[in-house]
Order: structure tokens, then C-alpha cells, then sequence
């Protein structure tokens, strides 16, 4: 299917109006096809923006007691199939092998990763630590960056992660840092390290860039050993950006005016 | 013990975290859509057990399938809605078209009046939500109307509208698009903005 054919669909699609033949077809396309699946987010808006059409009517009592049970119940069906499952079968000698000499080879480069994640793990339990006595004063700005940090966790942890390297531009030779995209591709954390230290008036912006536009999405705090991360959160996926840079303002002579210099940057693609 | 307040969290962040399972992030994603979602089940299904039913089984679905949203497809309330919707569909499709006649086309939304016979001056934020998309729907010509009335409230493909209407599938395809082509300007606003 080519986008013209695709585009005349995507109305019906996005009202749940075509067969599943031209359903199929339809996403087909649209997992090779940007431009068609921006469209898709076009129609997607104005059909949701149509449920609300819908007389309204009040939620029937005891609804969400019962489906908050239903979901109960499914969570301990899908535990209690996980041991069985895992436990029961006998594999052949030869998978047996196999997944021995796989292990050893995951140990050995996983080793390298772990030493330096571990790291980072224990620096992210120590905040975690310290943020968890600090809410029970209330704070709720720290509400979020625990959930920061939980996120941030999901992602390092997600085996599906995208992992992409951060280069230094110029002037910053000790510069580098990585960027990790979650697999569902709408969240990401940034890694940097050997950065100046930032203040608060002084601080390094991350941005995303599609055709030369950037579009800022956090500030990176940077501590006194020139270690920063942020947590970034996008309502598109970050893959269908050209590059990630990391700026930071500097004084321009004698003027004194001031402008975004990169340091760190990545293609996304 | 501090508890995380997941009221605050935004659609995706909630469904990055139910897709990990945790149980209070869907809570919060139900008493956020629970009522449109129902509305709409209650609305297309006309009986109140089956759109019940049809409620518990989409926010099951979320459960088991959180993980599979992916934001290129649209923003998490589209998303969420448009599933809902097609369970919606299965089920009319699975237990109403079975057992009664549909070749009477009636519906409310197909006599609809013009907007300016809306006061809004005094009715529910939900219900102003309605007046608004009512107003945009009768802004339509009525053949345009009619096909996103059949295919959105009622669940018809566009190739069954066809064969309801006696039209061409291809003037149907057209008016569809024209009426979705009219929406999206008419409640562009609206459907940003949420």
C-alpha cells in the first residue's frame, strides 16, 4: 500500500470503520511510513474528541471494585503460571549446552556493564534513600523525581532499550555521555559526564531537532563532579527526531551577549 | 510510609507504570476515563449490563496490553479511546447485530439541531464537552453526518454503510473523509486542548 491509498483509509481507520483486511494493510503501512502515521494521530484526535457525543451516563456502583477484582484475579493467574512454567520443563542436553556456553558469554560482557551500572544503582538507591526521608516531610516536587527515578530504572532495565552514544563537540574534551530510549520509544534517560559543573542561573539545556528545529525538552543539572542525568519524558517518539544536543550558554567577548553552544550531541537514527 | 501521588502523573507516565503492573496507576487511568468510556459503551450498546461488561473488559485489555501503546500512533487518550471503541464494536458486532434486525437506520445524533439552540450557560462541564461536539456534528451536510454517525455510534464498516445506505462504497469513502476533513478543523481546539 502507498501513502495516497493509505491516506484515503486512515479516516475510516481511525473510526474503526474498515475490514481487517484493509486494517491489516492500513498498518502495514504505517509502521514503515511517518508522515502517514502523523496523520493517523490527526484522525486518532478527532475520533476520540467524538466519544464525547456519547450521552452521558453515570457509572453503574461497584464497576470499579469489580474490574479493579478483575484485575487482581489476572495478576495472580499470570504468577501463578510463571513457576510451572519455568520449573516444569526438561530441555534437551544440547539446549542445555548451549544456553551454558550463551551464559558464560552474557557473564563475560555483561560484567564490564555491571561493574559500572552497579555504580550507578547504588548512587540511585542512596537518592532514593535520601528523597524517601525527605517526603515524609511532604515535599512534593520530590514526589516527581522519584517517579523519575523509578522510570529511570524501567528504562535502564528494559532489555529492548535503545542505546546511543553522546559525542562531545568542541571545547569540552572530556565530554561524553549516553542516551538510553525505552522500548516504547516516548521515554529516554541522559547520562553525561565531564561537564562543568552547572549553577542555577547556568545550566545545560537538552533539546531534540527535526529539520533544524529544536524543540527543548529539559534542563541537565550537572554536579561538581561533572556527572549529570535527566529523565525525559516526549509525546512523540524520540526515534522520529534527527539528533539529541545537549547546549549550554556561554559569553560571547566583550559584548557580553550570550548564546547556546552544544557540547554534546547524537543522530537518533 | 509516603505514598506516590499518581493523580498528578500525566496518561503516559500512568501507562508506562501500569504496563510495569502497578495496580494504583490503573485506579487512577479509570477514574480518569472510566466515565467517558462507559458513556460511550452504554450509548452504543444501549444496555447498561452489556456496557458494563464492555467497560471491565477494556480496562482488563489495558492491563494486559499497556505495554503495547506506542505514542507514534497518537496521544495516550486517543489511543485509549480508540480501543475502547473497537471493543465497543466487537461487541455489538458479537451479540447485538446476531439477534436484532438492522435495516432501520435511526439515531438521535442522525436529528440533531443546529447550535444555536444550545444554552450553555448553566449545564455541566460534560455536558458542554457534548453541546460542542453535537454543534460541530450538525454543522455537517446531513449525508456526511450520517456516515460518521453509522461507523463512530453505531459500528458500522464502511463497506456495510454502503450496502445500508444503497450508496457506492466510494461516495461512502468520500464522505467520510470530507466529514473527518471538517471535524478536525471544527474541534481542533477541542481535541488539542485535551
Amino acid at each position: 500500500m502507498d501513502c495516497k491509498a493509505a491516506e484515503e483509509l486512515l479516516p475510516s481507520y481511525a473510526l474503526n470503520a474498515l475490514s481487517e483486511q484493509e486494517t491489516d494493510l492500513v498498518e502495514a503501512h504505517l509502521t514503515t511510513c511517518h508522515w502517514c502515521s502523523t496523520l493517523l494521530r490527526e484522525h486518532l484526535q478527532v475520533a476520540a474528541a467524538l466519544a464525547q457525543g456519547a450521552e452521558r451516563s453515570r457509572l453503574p456502583q461497584g464497576l470499579k471494585s469489580r474490574t479493579m477484582r478483575a484485575v487482581e484475579s489476572q495478576r495472580r493467574k499470570s504468577q501463578r503460571k510463571l513457576g510451572p512454567v519455568l520449573l516444569g520443563r526438561t530441555p534437551a542436553r544440547w539446549l542445555v549446552g548451549a544456553a551454558a556456553s550463551l551464559a558464560v558469554l552474557l557473564l563475560a560482557a555483561s560484567i564490564g556493564i555491571s561493574v559500572h551500572m552497579s555504580r550507578q544503582v547504588d548512587d540511585l538507591q542512596d537518592e532514593n534513600a535520601g528523597l524517601a526521608s525527605q517526603l515524609a516531610q511532604g515535599d512534593e516536587r520530590l514526589a516527581n523525581l522519584l517517579l523519575e527515578l523509578r522510570s529511570m530504572s524501567y528504562v535502564m532495565a528494559s532489555p529492548d532499550k535503545q542505546v546511543l552514544p553522546l559525542q562531545g563537540v568542541r571545547g569540552d574534551p572530556e565530554a561524553e555521555g549516553v542516551l538510553m530510549i525505552g522500548d516504547q520509544g516516548d521515554v529516554a534517560v541522559l547520562m553525561a559526564k565531564g561537564l562543568e559543573p552547572s549553577s542555577g542561573d547556568d545550566g545545560y539545556q537538552v533539546s531534540l531537532k527535526r529539520d533544524g528545529q529544536p524543540v527543548v525538552v529539559g534542563s541537565l543539572p550537572v554536579d561538581q563532579n561533572g556527572w549529570g542525568v535527566l529523565m525525559l519524558w516526549a509525546d512523540q517518539p524520540i526515534t522520529s527526531f534527527q539528533t539529541v544536543e545537549v547546549t549550554k550558554d556561554t559569553e560571547e567577548g566583550s559584548t557580553a551577549s550570550t548564546r547556546r553552544r552544544p557540547v554534546l550531541w547524537s543522530t537518533l537514527r | 510510609m509516603w505514598v506516590l501521588d499518581y493523580d498528578g502523573l500525566r496518561d503516559e507516565q500512568l501507562i508506562t507504570l501500569i504496563a510495569h503492573g502497578e495496580k494504583d496507576a490503573l485506579e487512577v487511568f479509570y477514574n480518569r476515563y472510566a466515565p467517558s468510556v462507559f458513556s460511550l459503551a452504554r450509548y452504543m450498546l444501549k444496555e447498561s449490563a452489556l456496557a458494563e461488561e464492555a467497560t471491565q473488559d477494556i480496562f482488563l485489555n489495558l492491563w494486559l496490553k499497556a505495554s503495547s501503546y506506542n505514542p507514534q500512533r497518537g496521544a495516550p487518550r486517543a489511543w485509549f479511546m480508540s480501543i475502547a471503541h473497537h471493543r465497543i464494536i466487537d461487541v455489538i458486532k458479537a451479540r447485538i447485530r446476531s439477534t436484532k434486525s438492522t435495516n432501520q437506520v435511526s439515531h438521535e445524533l442522525l436529528d440533531i439541531h443546529p447550535s444555536s439552540e444550545i444554552s450553555t450557560e448553566d449545564i455541566a462541564q460534560q455536558n458542554l464537552d457534548r453541546e460542542y461536539i453535537l454543534a460541530a456534528l450538525s454543522d455537517l451536510p446531513e449525508g456526511q453526518r450520517e456516515v460518521i454517525v453509522l461507523a463512530y455510534f453505531e459500528g458500522y464498516s464502511q463497506s456495510e454503510i454502503a450496502s445500508k445506505l444503497d450508496q457506492p462504497l466510494g461516495t461512502v469513502k468520500t464522505r467520510i473523509r470530507l466529514a473527518m476533513q471538517k471535524l478536525r478543523v471544527a474541534l481542533g481546539k477541542y481535541s488539542e486542548g485535551e
